[in-house]
């Protein structure tokens, strides 16, 4: 029974319009094991599990699923023959219940007399969130009204309702905080035990070393490697990821967290709409990289909307110290040159329906005016220096955004501040979801603003980041700074974790 | 150490055929795509010409053409802005309708030609800023609101007829309006105006963005309250100089003035290739070269005797036709 194969894929290849996202692809998967799916962004990792997902077809390659040909026409279809998913954007229903939301697609199976037994659903639901220990959220609660989190852990009941053979978890982790990891952590201890099968696509590789016995590499849609037992170690996987050795310091390298007197931004006494934030203040230096860390709801992804003006605040005032003006709205921060990267990527950063020329100017199209024209060759030289500056992977500046690939995307949101001249940059999850690859040219950028000058905010949630790079991280709860800690080299994540929860 | 099974048989040269092959595919698509709407004036043209005998391009129907595009072509210089940022509208028609009322009444009443223009578009840009208004500040699909608005204009209009009968253009002392040259002359002024407002300016640009994604246009500074007030009061202005032909030639005002506008201008939209969700596809001729298709088709028509009627069934079905076509249903909704 040991080695039963579960699921093979043989020679898959799909293209997107010009790109090929998977190129002649082999994969298998057999009973009882936890599979970690790696590689950079666009490579392809996300591609193979939606197509084993059923939630797209391959464009050529075959699939077996228990000696017969597998070929899933949706979700459902997929789910029936016991492969579930958990995938990585939100794919949740704000407008129903949660019930609903578990069951969409399957609703037939709650068929009474040709209508809904909606009570026995709404059992049911309950049932399964009991069952993968969500016991917190509730079959008739709106989906709207729960949090991000919450809405990921309804997506991991509706994937496991059928009891699947096969749970593909699609860099969830990094959409959820310490609750839902623990809980996707017991689900994998289960199906493991089980003589299940699970593919599980994350960033951290740290996660992965502990949970995954076999370890698969893609490459630009290729298949480059595979790692077993002892070789399942962070530093194996790094290098096949990338393709080439990586230097040493991933993070900055210095330890001085000294920055200079000169305040940058002032912010008084801020209080939030929601009453969540009272009286909060924090000021930030020139050259500084103030870091913000704490758990999902801790209020500072708050605290970067308000800086930047994008939401309200209802007492205090947020001061730019160098010119003596008052912030109060979008317009006034970026007159001030600050730059905002939002960590809802596709939906604030970016027009994806739009080229990389065009959303890397956005912010500075008054910089480019002459005489109320904007010349068509400066906006060219403009946009073309900041991909060459940033080494975005691209075909040129008219390709559009939604060809490019997570941490691709990511590096055009952030040109679109360097192309505005910026000088005070609000980042938050400034790294989410992107591959080391990119990661260590985000860190190198923002060590490099640093070095010039320039003051940023980073808001992250995740603490080896805040501490390798951070002069100064201030920790949240509840609305609150708990902690404030100076950059030094013995700052451990678990003396961090002890103010957050 | 390392296990290093690289899979897929195909060599690197194969590869980069492949992609090459790819590229070419995604390239010529693009291609297509663009020249599909001239191919389908010059289409039209041929398939009328023959059907005809040749009557399709003589002097006369050419004139006729023109006359029978020249409204529609001055309505979608500035319905490219509005539809820039996704704003269906259903109001264009009766707009138009209660520009020309209002510039008819003051310049009968014996006020310039100048000063009559003037009063008709400040009230077409005073009826379509209702509709941007509402979508700005009261939040409400900007669709709903020009449906309100049509009934207001449509009411206006239809009060004033019932009061004053019949509204005869003095087309006496403003006959030179008329004329070919003027219509010429207009229309390349607006049309070189509109595209290099629509190409080159700030808020051109910001105009598309904000039809591509409203939230991070907002986040990246532009003024959306300002844009849409903007690119609502071009329409307003275009309906007005429309609105004064349409009399002129039709001699009375009307509801009829407009009439059928609304359906025209989107089809002229969509048959362009100018995606109704607006957005970086927006090209500033697509919408000209599309009214150019509907005008042909009318005339042609007609030409073949089939009567009015029957091409606003023609138009629908094709209007149906091409949306469902080319509309990107994954991307969004076609009403927001």
């Amino acid at each position: 029974m040991e080695n039963e194969l579960l699921i093979r894929c043989t020679d898959i290849c799909k293209n997107f319009g010009a790109t090929r996202a998977l190129i002649n692809t082999n994969f298998e998967l057999y009973r009882g094991e936890v599979c970690g799916l790696i590689g950079e962004n666009g490579s392809g990792k996300s591609t193979l599990t939606s197509i084993i997902a059923g939630v797209q077809g391959a464009t050529s390659g075959e699939m077996f699923r228990n000696g017969a040909a597998y070929a899933p026409a949706n979700m459902v279809e997929a789910q029936k023959a016991g492969v579930a998913m958990i995938v990585q954007e939100a794919g949740t229903l704000p407008t129903v219940d949660v019930a609903s939301n578990i069951f969409v697609g399957n609703y037939e199976l709650f068929r009474k007399h040709g209508f809904l037994d909606k009570k026995r659903m709404l059992q049911e639901a309950e049932r399964i969130l009991q069952e993968i220990g969500a016991d917190d959220i509730h079959a008739d609660m709106m989906l709207g009204d729960l949090n991000f989190e919450d809405r990921k852990i309804v997506e991991i009941a509706r994937a496991m309702y059928l009891n699947p053979e096969i749970l593909i978890i699609d860099e969830s982790t990094t959409a959820l905080a310490q609750k839902g990891r623990q809980l996707i952590y017991r689900l994998i201890t289960k199906m493991r035990s089980e003589n299940k099968g699970i593919i599980f696509i994350s960033h951290d590789l740290e996660e992965l070393e502990t949970v995954c016995n076999r370890i698969t590499c893609l490459r630009d849609g290729v298949m480059v490697g595979n790692l077993e037992g002892d070789q399942i170690t962070v530093a194996n996987m790094r290098p096949l990821m990338v393709g080439r050795e990586l230097q040493g310091n991933y993070y900055r390298a210095d330890y001085d967290g000294t920055v200079s007197d000169e305040i940058v931004l002032d912010v008084r006494h801020i209080t939030s709409e929601n009453g969540y934030i009272r009286n909060f203040s924090i000021q930030l230096h020139k050259g500084e990289i103030l870091g913000f860390g704490g758990l999902s709801d801790c209020g500072m992804h708050e605290i970067g909307r308000m800086v930047f003006g994008l939401d309200r605040y209802i007492t205090g005032e947020i001061l730019h110290v160098p010119s003596q003006r008052k912030i109060k709205s979008i317009q006034d921060a970026i007159s001030l040159k600050m730059g905002y990267v939002s960590k809802d990527r596709d939906n604030e950063s970016l027009i994806l329906n739009a080229s990389i020329q065009d959303n890397t100017l956005m912010a500075a199209y008054k910089k480019l005016e002459r005489m109320g024209l904007i010349p068509p060759d400066a906006e060219k030289k403009l946009s073309d220096h900041q991909i060459e500056v940033m080494r975005t992977k691209c075909e040129s500046g008219e390709q559009y955004v939604n060809q490019l690939s997570g941490g691709n995307k990511q590096k055009v949101a952030f040109c679109k501040w360097l192309a505005a001249d910026s000088e005070i940059y609000i980042l938050d999850c400034p790294t989410r979801g992107i591959d080391i690859g990119v990661k260590a040219a985000m860190y190198d950028l923002i060590y490099r603003f640093k070095k010039e000058g320039k003051a940023i905010i980073m808001i992250s949630e995740e603490l080896p980041e805040l501490i390798g790079m951070s002069d100064r991280m201030i920790i949240m709860k509840d609305g609150e700074i708990s902690a404030e800690v100076m950059r030094d080299q013995s700052v451990t994540d678990t003396q961090l974790i002890e103010y957050m929860v | 150490m390392l296990k290093l099974q690289v899979s897929g048989h195909s060599s690197p040269e194969d590869s980069e055929q492949i992609q090459n092959e790819l590229m070419r595919r995604a390239k010529r698509n693009e291609r297509i795509t663009f020249l599909l709407p001239f191919a389908g004036v010059l289409a039209l043209i041929v398939l009328f010409t023959t059907l005809t005998g040749g009557q399709f391009l003589s002097v006369d129907n050419l004139k006729l053409l023109l006359n029978q595009c020249f409204s529609m072509e001055i309505v979608v210089i500035g319905g490219a802005f509005l539809y820039a940022i996704g704003g269906l509208d259903m109001a264009i028609g009766s707009v138009m309708a209660l520009s020309a009322m209002v510039i008819t009444l003051l310049f009968n009443a014996g006020l310039s030609l100048a000063l009559s223009i003037l009063a008709g578009i400040a009230v077409s840009v005073g009826s379509m800023c209702i509709t941007a208004f509402v979508r700005n500040y009261l939040k409400v699909s900007p669709f709903i609101a020009s449906m309100c608005v049509m009934n207001i204009c449509q009411g206006l209009v239809l009060t004033i007829v019932a009061k004053l009968g019949v509204i005869t253009f003095a087309y006496s002392r403003a006959a030179w309006i008329d004329s070919t040259l003027t219509k010429i002359l207009t229309l390349v002024i607006m049309a070189l105006l509109g595209y290099v407002i629509f190409n080159y300016t700030r808020f051109g640009k910001s105009l598309r963005a904000i039809g591509g994604n409203e939230r991070a246009a907002r986040i990246s500074g532009i003024k959306i309250e300002k844009c849409v007030f903007g690119a609502y009061s071009i329409m307003g202005f275009a309906l007005a100089i429309a609105s004064l032909f349409s009399v002129i030639r039709g001699g009375t005002a009307d509801t009829s003035i407009g009439n059928g506008m609304n359906l025209n201008v989107m089809t002229a939209i969509v048959l362009g290739g100018f995606p109704l969700s607006g957005g970086a596809n927006a090209k500033f001729h697509a919408p000209m070269i599309g009214a150019l298709m509907v005008t042909i088709l009318t005339n042609g028509l007609g030409l073949l005797g089939y009567a009015n009627s029957m091409g606003y069934a023609i138009k629908g079905l094709l209007f149906v036709t091409v949306v469902a076509l080319t509309y990107e249903k994954s991307k969004g909704k076609l009403i927001s």
